[in-house]
């Protein structure tokens, strides 16, 4: 291999190769039932309080991801694909926005720190907010909103058929490139109405 | 609070590879040269060439442990990925902001590198004039031929690069290689 190719190798094993090594193909889908879903876990890093929670259903014909630079200075991120996750973080990266994208593994062995000094991110209505849904599918983030020393955290959940749900919150860098998934109850995901926190229980009824 | 753990603390470059990401880097090596030329038969900026082999490879990376090895080679997954790929540079290149931002987030390149990329760019050229030749073809008829031809992929490959069925890439594969050698021998 040439240097370029070399060196686009040794990039990537330092980008992902912690993600892959602890990877494992997934065993065959079986159908499911349930409504989508985001579970706390999978939201882990929104330990101050609020998920952000916003469900896609994705297509073959939409790129797996956008991500967009907004003449008011704000980012809009839209996750169609779990697959877009690596090319979120190369453009926010790009744009200079202190923000990750994530996703939940039962492997996972980094430790994240959510902000506990914050208040919670995603309002809709508050201009000091670091994050909100401007529309259905879509994250806006406030780049100018993060503290600094905080990392905007979009952890996505994939929950299969083209449905992946973003949970959003802040936390001390590090960022963690990839979250614990854990196995507390689920919380469904809804519509932000005006600021407030979105997560509330699955009926067990 | 969690201590850290050999799989934080060292990098993944030195450690010995396994399972999947042992499985990825033959892959990568495998391949990543014939990406580059694919790319480098599209364009003659090698930034350009560069990023979008980082993308493809990018996307592969993160996405590999969804490839399933019994629905075809990773040649030609990796294929659709570059494809793809490059569908969304095209799309993107239409619209003067993203291309001035595709700029700032650039691969940073030396001149080595930049060195390396032009020469496989120029080694691309008769592989771009081919497809020059065959642009009166339909898109999946131009493809078949860079895929097959060019790119060294089987007709399966490239089938399921092109998401059309094996047999139906055979037809058009034979159908555009009889148009270019009717095409040659009429221009003598």
């Amino acid at each position: 291999m040439g240097n370029f190719e070399d060196e686009l190798w040794t990039d990537l094993l330092r980008a992902h190769g912690d993600g892959l090594a602890t990877a494992q193909r997934p065993a065959p889908l079986r159908s499911r039932t349930r409504p989508l879903a985001l579970t706390a876990g999978a939201a882990g890093v929104v330990g101050v309080g609020t998920v952000l929670a916003l469900t896609l259903t994705a297509t073959t014909s939409v790129p797996a991801y956008a991500v967009t630079e907004n003449s008011d200075g704000t980012v809009t991120v839209t996750l169609h694909d779990i697959s877009g996750v690596t090319g979120i973080n190369a453009k926010l990266a790009a744009l200079g926005v202190r923000a990750r994208a994530v996703t939940p593994r039962p492997d996972c062995t980094e430790v994240e720190h959510p902000d506990p000094t914050h208040r919670m991110v995603n309002a809709n209505t508050d201009p000091l907010a670091v994050a909100s849904n401007a529309a259905q599918g879509k994250v806006v983030i406030q780049p100018r909103a993060i503290p600094v020393g905080d990392t905007l955290v979009l952890t996505a959940k994939d929950f299969g058929h083209g449905s992946v749900v973003f949970g959003v919150g802040l936390v001390l860098d590090p960022a963690p490139s990839c979250e614990k998934q854990d196995l507390q109850p689920p919380i469904i995901s809804t519509e932000i109405p005006s600021g407030m926190a979105v997560a509330s229980p699955i009926p067990t009824s | 609070m969690n201590e850290p753990t050999d799989a934080v603390t060292r990098p993944q470059v030195d450690r010995p590879r396994t399972g999947l990401l042992a499985e990825f880097e033959q892959v990568y090596r495998a391949e990543v040269g014939r990406i580059t030329a694919f790319f480098a038969r599209r364009s003659r900026e090698p930034h350009t060439v560069a990023d979008l082999t980082s993308e493809t490879f990018v996307e592969a990376m993160t996405s590999y442990a969804s490839f399933d090895p019994k629905k075809g080679t990773a040649r030609g997954w990796l294929f659709t990925i570059a494809r793809r790929v490059y569908a969304r540079h095209c799309e993107q290149a239409a619209h003067r902001r993203d291309a001035a931002r595709r700029d700032a987030g650039r691969r940073v390149l030396d001149t080595d590198q930049i060195a390396e990329l032009v020469a496989r760019i120029d080694a691309e050229r008769p592989g771009r004039e081919l497809i020059e030749r065959l642009a009166a073809l339909s898109a999946v008829d131009r493809a078949a031929v860079e895929l097959v031809d060019l790119a060294g992929l089987t007709p399966q490959e490239a089938a399921t690069a092109l998401a059309v069925p094996a047999g139906t890439l055979r037809v058009r594969l034979f159908r555009a290689r009889a148009r270019l050698r009717r095409k040659e021998h009429d221009n003598g």
